[in-house]
């Protein structure tokens, strides 16, 4: 369908058309649903974009990363990014995660499971204080293509995706962990992009649609550490635009994070990208234009609780 | 994820005309009177797989789409048709719809009334090739007149077709009416094809004098 060329008429046709409006028979009703959830079914945006596998969309945020690292002037590497690092420091802190990401990986035990994600990394930032940056860049180099061959080391498979990691307080399965890194790297690059004045981009579609995933399933993990519980409620949130989609998903136990069917207690909608920026905590909850139908107080421990499942 | 499409399954508080409260009554919450959805975000939420706003739609402006059709029609399964046609594609291509072109009711309508003509000419097309076999292989007493005679539009193409001097009058059949090409219409009457184009345009042109002109284009 093509829009109609002449508004004006068109609007007032169809005004006046109200007057012949009759409700249709239910059937037709029954029959529109069956055949566009068919086509389309609930909660699959329009354009989907095909599945990705988690190292995947891994490796694509290290490209991206690399690609906005490629193009900084020296002057850039030395803008305050984020909690007192410079970009070069910023970097620094990503090789500490990639240290702690490979140990966790050829680890048995789980010695370092509660490490903090950014006192461990501390020290990785301060060396990099008074280097070149070109070594910097070359050393976060390093540092990924190590943990990629250290994935690649990894047998493929359902199983090997499944083995939980523990790492930084959290024990996720290894594809998880692959989109929460995808995330961090595409929250980082965003950094670096907001302190040297470069527009901000989102991630490629199937990232995306991985992240809100993986986002949609942690809302109740993201609301018990707020302390604020939702026992027998839930939310539909709905994320537009490319790489969002459409969830309902229980908040609290026994069906938390899983979908659930029936009314929901409060509806969401925000834009994919900037509801992911919530999660990385880079906007504030009280700062999305969400468009919040039901109860708002609910609303706000969701977008709360979200928030506190940012690594940083 | 839901696949609940006849009902908003969000809880909603009850509505005034034009304005939604969506707020719930909680302890912690104050009640925010907001302004009723607005399309954009309506088809935003079509095109996130909210099947909710697929129902909003409906309920919305199912019956005006559907009125439309029945109106121009005046064929109730063409209008069902139609309406399922509308709605099928708006869930499909909500991408199309753009608000700050006009509202969703007039984009609704437009498609409505486009589907609603192309049915009634797909419909006088066959009842013409219907009435051409009769008059070729006799009539079987249960011809095509029943259906078209319901049909004033058919009935008004039928009257003015029949003004035509006869030379025209049978391209416009052939071409019109039983889907012919220029080439086919030409072979048949046995004439070059350059002269099967002009009695077409000579006979366009006073069909569009007399009738409206959107159900008179070829196949």
């Amino acid at each position: 369908m093509t829009q109609a060329h002449d508004p004006a008429v068109d609007e007032l046709r169809f005004a006046l058309a109200e007057a012949d409006a009759v409700v249709p028979p239910r059937h037709v009703r029954q029959l529109v649903q069956t055949r566009a959830l068919a086509a389309r079914p609930a909660g699959i945006p329009v354009g989907a974009p095909e599945p990705i596998d988690p190292a995947e969309a891994f490796q694509r945020a290290v490209f991206s990363l690399d690609a906005v690292l490629s193009s900084l002037e020296p002057v850039d590497w030395r803008t305050p990014a984020l909690r007192g690092l410079d970009v070069q420091g910023l970097i620094g802190h990503l090789i500490g995660v990639e240290h702690g990401f490979r140990r966790a990986l050829e680890s048995t035990d789980d010695v370092h499971a509660e490490d903090d994600h950014v006192v461990s990394t501390d020290p990785f930032a301060d060396e990099q204080r008074g280097r070149d940056p070109a070594e910097t860049l070359e050393a976060w180099r390093d540092s990924v293509r190590r943990t990629r061959d250290c994935l690649a080391g990894i047998e493929h498979g359902p199983a090997a995706e499944g083995r939980p990691i523990a790492l930084y307080g959290l024990l996720l399965p290894l594809a998880t962990w692959l989109v929460v890194r995808s995330f961090e790297l595409w929250t980082h690059e965003e950094d670096i992009r907001r302190a040297t004045g470069r527009p901000l981009l989102p991630p490629d579609t199937a990232s995306l649609r991985l992240m809100t995933t993986l986002a949609i399933g942690l809302v109740p993990a993201g609301m018990a550490r707020t302390g604020r519980t939702a026992e027998g409620r839930s939310a539909r949130i709905v994320l537009t635009g490319a790489g969002g989609g459409t969830w309902q998903t229980g908040l609290g136990a026994p069906e938390g994070g899983r979908p659930v069917e029936g009314g929901a207690n409060v509806r969401i909608v925000a834009d994919a990208v900037d509801f992911c920026r919530v999660v990385a905590n880079r906007l504030a909850g009280s700062d999305l234009d969400a468009d919040i139908t039901g109860d708002r107080a609910l609303a706000h421990d969701i977008l709360a609780g979200v928030a506190t499942l940012a690594l940083d | 994820m839901t696949v609940t499409l006849l009902a908003s399954s969000v809880e909603e508080t009850d509505r005034c005309p034009g304005v939604v409260e969506h707020e719930q009554g909680t302890d912690r919450g104050s009640s925010v009177p907001v302004v009723e959805p607005n399309e954009a975000m309506l088809v935003a939420r079509m095109a996130a797989g909210d099947d909710e706003a697929l129902a909003e739609v409906w309920d919305r402006y199912a019956p005006v789409v559907y009125g439309h059709a029945r109106r121009l029609s005046r064929d109730a399964s063409i209008a069902e048709d139609v309406t399922q046609e509308v709605f099928v594609t708006l869930w499909q291509h909500p991408e199309r719809f753009d608000a700050q072109r006009g509202s969703l009711r007039a984009y609704l309508g437009v498609h409505a009334q486009r589907r609603a003509i192309d049915a009634l000419r797909r419909d006088v097309r066959r009842a013409a090739r219907e009435e051409r076999h009769q008059r070729l292989h006799g009539s079987d007493g249960c011809g095509p007149e029943a259906a078209t005679d319901t049909w004033p539009v058919a009935d008004a193409v039928r009257a003015a077709i029949a003004r035509l001097p006869a030379e025209q009058r049978q391209a416009v059949e052939l071409a019109y009416l039983s889907g012919m090409t220029h080439r086919e219409v030409a072979a048949s009457l046995g004439i070059p094809e350059g002269t099967a184009k002009s009695r077409l345009r000579l006979a366009q042109a006073k069909l569009q004098s007399w009738l409206d002109p959107s159900l008179l284009e070829p196949v």
